[in-house]
């Protein structure tokens, strides 16, 4: 049975100049110990996604949606206090900035021990025990030392070790880390990452791993979703889209990633996307990345909806359809 | 050469002051104080013109209530005090004592203060350090008991009470022009600036100047309405302005006696303090949010 | 720690030494028969002899005889001056008590038209003119309506005995048959004189716990304490509440000069026997010696107290606490 299921979801935010779409009737599909990747620019939503998912939106957003599975239960269906309590019991959630995500006035052992409290429950002495474990599994040296620290007295990797091991706290069924190496340094980076990627696989928990960077997706993920403006582009197992992109987005997103040794041709340049992600307020008629787009033709204008492509995915451009060779021009007739 | 065609709305860019005044005006609490603040202003200035007699003139009409009671004379708007003043003229002349007081105590204050505050920030650690310590330490006094003091000494009476409050106000305005211009120093566009070969001048001219007005505009409303509250406030423990001065805090000592009996004595005069001190207030709130010095 | 100790104390000692100039300075502008306690008589004195006879006189306790009742300064000030923290701790009781809960309300329910309602009721607090504030509170709650006494510490009937000068522990100490009724007496005499007082401090929090439990409630934390599960009164009074306190704590070290302030005027409006009250008396006889002693208690109880606010708030801000 799924693990996560969300169907049409859609995220608005509250101007003061009226609403706007944050994301758009979007659903995606997790079973347990799966690794998702979600992957867009900034500002394409993908935060506000896991955020919508955990129900952490800021009171200025709404969301709708035909249903949000969480483990069997209807996320929809629960009132928000009932909610919370639940998806916390179910789901964690890791930030981009652990040094700011752990509370200045706290020890970072009084904050394991109170989620650990909260979802486990037991004896001071046992939390203890499982406090230390914990710290001990995210790869903590002296976990007895960390207990008493307090967040600015540690190291941005360390914090972020010590943020997934009160994630890891109530023992999730689904772990969301949203950006969880962006603001570190390179090599701590790929610590981390393979470090989210045992636990979940050793928890048996599904892993959704946020981030603008494909790089980090490639190697980690079973499948990915491509967000742009708010809206699923792209959403096939991993290989498929790293071997043939479907969407001419991904493409782009690909393309640009630096090559090194063998596959780096001497005097190519990387490419670049023209423009800027289009703001909530001045969306483009029909496809979402029209403007922006190195293929885009006249069709492009009007709405593009999610399509699936046999033995591949789905996908948000009806380029997709078509074999890759065939000019465009013959294109647009024969679509509708 | 040929005629380009005009492809494009052609969009003024508002200057800075309008933009501050764009977002000034959208307050609307503050609007209202800066009218309100206007026309207190506009009757303290003619006062002598709007108030129909002289502020120490007696009548033979003693406690009489305003004109809207049974009781009351249509030619004392506001009624009359317990030796027949009309009250409605001592208090638009009150108006404008204590506008008068406050300004000049603004103006002796400011003045002292931001030089020192200027003479700190550019001054070696030592005399910043111990310039600090004791503008600290005059903050930490309690501003009316320093004013006492000051008072007890040089005797009461108006002049001595300025001098009193406008010491008690130098503090802050030192604090606030060295903390601005410290933390104009401290910026890169600074930096750049010195690089580029500007001199102490030009640097405190063209570029520190202009960033560090928006907090000293503030801090000098703050000291506007502190200023008109401790001297009524002097006036009112009897140690500022005397007896027959129409000054508000003065006023209101007088009256204290006939609180029971003609409570409009009160109230009047304080009203007209309260409506002074917040339009003052919600103007200063305005010119910060409009400043934009929270952000 | 001990280190933080040693510099505040330091700290302290400095902005005591220039308080001691300060009212050094001020003695010498006094009439020289009215300070012959402090100042040196040799002949042959200069400033620096005259400042270190001075220093030692006040070490001594030698703080000079009061012109007026012709008793101990220092004695007459440790009469008058447990009313004066009695009235300015109820004060400050009242306005943290009601102001903080309502900073939060306020910040929980942003831009909604109860937080208008309370932003600008804070304005108005903020510019009441105290004396206008005591007056009029008195005519409505005293004089129209009869709820308060209008002035005292205490109902006349009572005859309580003065053990610590605290009206409110002196009637619980008393052994008279209506030590409880005095109790209730002397709290009754209290509520308004409090209130008054606590007017400008209530809104001075109330705006500062508004504007840093915003700030705490946006922050990345709360929303990690929201995804844990935590109850909405855990996250607002434990984790939010902790933190948002840190600013506050400044303002209530910065507002006990205020509230020194007005205690001068409370205590003139509703007859309290406080070192206010005294103060003024000796401003009107020109007593130098009361003013100076005054002057120098007050003023070195206010430095005192902002100190231990500012070593609390050190110890309170654990990034502050571990900075070397």
């Amino acid at each position: 049975m799924a693990l996560l299921r969300v169907e049409n979801l859609s995220v608005t935010y509250h101007s003061n100049s009226g609403p706007l779409p944050v994301i758009e009737r979007l659903s995606i599909k997790m079973d347990g110990g799966e690794i998702l990747g979600i992957v867009g620019e900034s500002g394409s939503g993908k935060s506000m996604l896991a955020l919508a998912i955990m129900g952490l939106l800021s009171p200025k957003m709404t969301m709708r949606a035909d249903y949000v599975n969480l483990d069997g239960e209807d996320l929809m269906k629960m009132d928000p206090a009932e909610r919370s309590v639940y998806v916390a019991s179910k789901a964690a959630i890791i930030f981009q900035e652990s040094q700011s995500s752990l509370n200045p006035c706290f020890t970072i052992g009084s904050q394991l021990d109170e989620t650990l409290a909260l979802h486990q429950g037991g004896s001071r002495k046992y939390r203890k025990t499982r406090a230390l474990e914990l710290l001990d599994s995210v790869g903590i040296l002296d976990p007895e030392l960390l207990l008493k620290l307090y967040p600015h007295q540690v190291s941005g990797g360390m914090s972020q070790r010590a943020a997934i091991a009160i994630a890891l706290a109530c023992k999730p069924k689904l772990l969301i880390a949203d950006e969880p190496t962006t603001a570190l340094d390179v090599t701590i980076q790929a610590q981390i990452l393979e470090l989210l990627v045992n636990l979940s696989q050793a928890e048996e928990a599904g892993l959704m791993l946020i981030t603008h960077d494909f790089a980090l997706l490639s190697e980690n993920t079973d499948r990915i979703g491509v967000i742009y403006s708010g809206l699923l582009m792209e959403h096939a197992a991993t290989q498929n889209i790293l071997k043939a992109p479907k969407h001419p987005y991904t493409k782009a997103l690909l393309d640009s990633i630096p090559q090194l040794g063998d596959r780096h041709k001497k005097g190519s340049r990387l490419f670049a996307l023209e423009g800027h992600i289009p703001p909530m307020s001045e969306l483009p008629v029909g496809c979402r990345l029209g403007p922006r787009c190195p293929k885009a033709e006249k069709y492009c204008v009007k709405e593009q909806e999610l399509i699936t492509i046999e033995n591949h995915g789905k996908v948000r451009c009806h380029l997709a359809q078509q074999p890759e060779k065939n000019d465009h021009k013959t294109l647009s007739g024969a679509q509708k | 050469m040929r005629h380009q065609p005009q492809f494009y709305q052609q969009q003024r860019i508002p200057s800075i002051a309008q933009r501050r005044w764009k977002s000034f005006r959208k307050n609307k609490l503050a609007s209202a104080a800066l009218l309100v603040f206007s026309l207190i202003v506009f009757a303290a200035i003619f006062a002598p013109f709007i108030a129909p007699y002289d502020p120490t003139l007696q009548f033979n009409d003693l406690l009489l209530p305003p004109s809207w009671y049974d009781e009351g004379k249509t030619r004392f708007l506001l009624g009359t005090d317990e030796i027949g003043r009309d009250i409605f003229s001592r208090l638009i002349y009150g108006a404008n004592l204590s506008l008068k007081l406050a300004l000049i105590v603004v103006i002796i204050a400011g003045s002292i203060g931001m030089s020192l505050g200027f003479v700190a920030a550019f001054s070696n650690r030592v005399i910043d350090q111990l310039l600090q310590r004791l503008m600290d330490l005059i903050l930490a006094l309690p501003s009316l008991l320093l004013a006492i003091v000051i008072v007890a000494i040089i005797g009461p009476g108006l002049p001595n009470a300025i001098y009193a409050v406008a010491l008690v106000l130098i503090p802050h305005f030192v604090l606030v022009t060295r903390s601005a211009i410290i933390n104009e120093l401290n910026k890169e566009y600074v930096t750049a600036m010195i690089l580029d070969g500007a001199g102490r001048f030009r640097l405190f001219a063209k570029c520190i100047l202009p960033n560090i007005l928006p907090p000293l505009i503030v801090q000098i409303t703050l000291g506007f309405s502190t200023a008109i509250l401790e001297i009524a406030a002097l006036g009112f423990l009897g140690l500022g302005a005397q007896a027959p001065n129409p000054e508000w805090g003065t006023i209101l000592s007088e009256s204290h006696n006939n609180i029971v009996n003609a409570p409009w004595t009160v109230t009047l005069p304080g009203l007209a303090i309260f409506f002074t001190l917040l339009s003052i207030n919600l103007l200063g709130d305005g010119l910060r949010d409009a400043l934009d010095l929270d952000k | 720690m001990i280190r933080l100790f040693v510099r505040q104390m330091l700290m302290l000692l400095t902005s005591l030494m220039i308080l001691t100039f300060i009212t050094f300075g001020i003695t010498r502008f006094f009439p020289q028969e009215s300070l012959n306690h402090i100042s040196s008589t040799s002949s042959q004195s200069n400033l620096l002899n005259e400042y270190i006879f001075y220093l030692e006189q006040i070490f001594n306790g030698n703080w000079g005889i009061s012109q007026a009742h012709g008793t101990e300064v220092l004695d007459e000030f440790l009469t008058f001056f447990p009313a004066t923290i009695e009235l300015s701790v109820a004060a400050l009781l009242f306005a943290l008590i009601v102001g903080v809960p309502l900073g939060i309300f306020a910040a929980q329910n942003k831009n909604t038209w109860q937080d208008k309602f309370i932003v600008s009721t804070t304005l108005v607090g903020y510019s009441m003119p105290i004396f206008w504030w005591g007056m009029l509170l008195v005519l409505l709650f005293s004089l129209s309506w009869g709820l308060t006494p209008v002035a005292s510490r205490l109902g006349f009937e009572y005859d309580i005995l003065p053990v610590t000068g605290f009206m409110l522990i002196d009637t619980l100490l008393s052994d008279q048959p209506y030590a409880f009724e005095a109790f209730y007496d002397a709290l009754h005499h209290l509520i308004l004189p409090a209130i008054v007082l606590g007017t400008v401090p209530l809104a001075i929090f109330t705006r500062i716990t508004r504007s840093s439990m915003i700030r705490v409630l946006r922050s990345d934390y709360i929303r990690t304490a929201k995804a844990k599960g935590l109850s909405q009164m855990r996250i607002i009074w434990v984790h939010a509440l902790r933190n948002a306190m840190l600013p506050i704590l400044t303002i209530v070290g910065l507002q006990i000069s205020v509230l020194i302030t007005g205690t001068l005027i409370t205590e003139t409006i509703f007859s309290w026997p406080g070192v206010g009250k005294w103060l003024l008396e000796a401003v009107h006889r020109r007593d130098y010696v009361t003013l100076h002693a005054g002057l120098l208690a007050i003023a070195s109880i206010v430095v005192i107290i902002n100190m231990l606010v500012e070593v609390l708030s050190f110890y309170a801000n654990p990034k502050l606490r571990h900075k070397r």
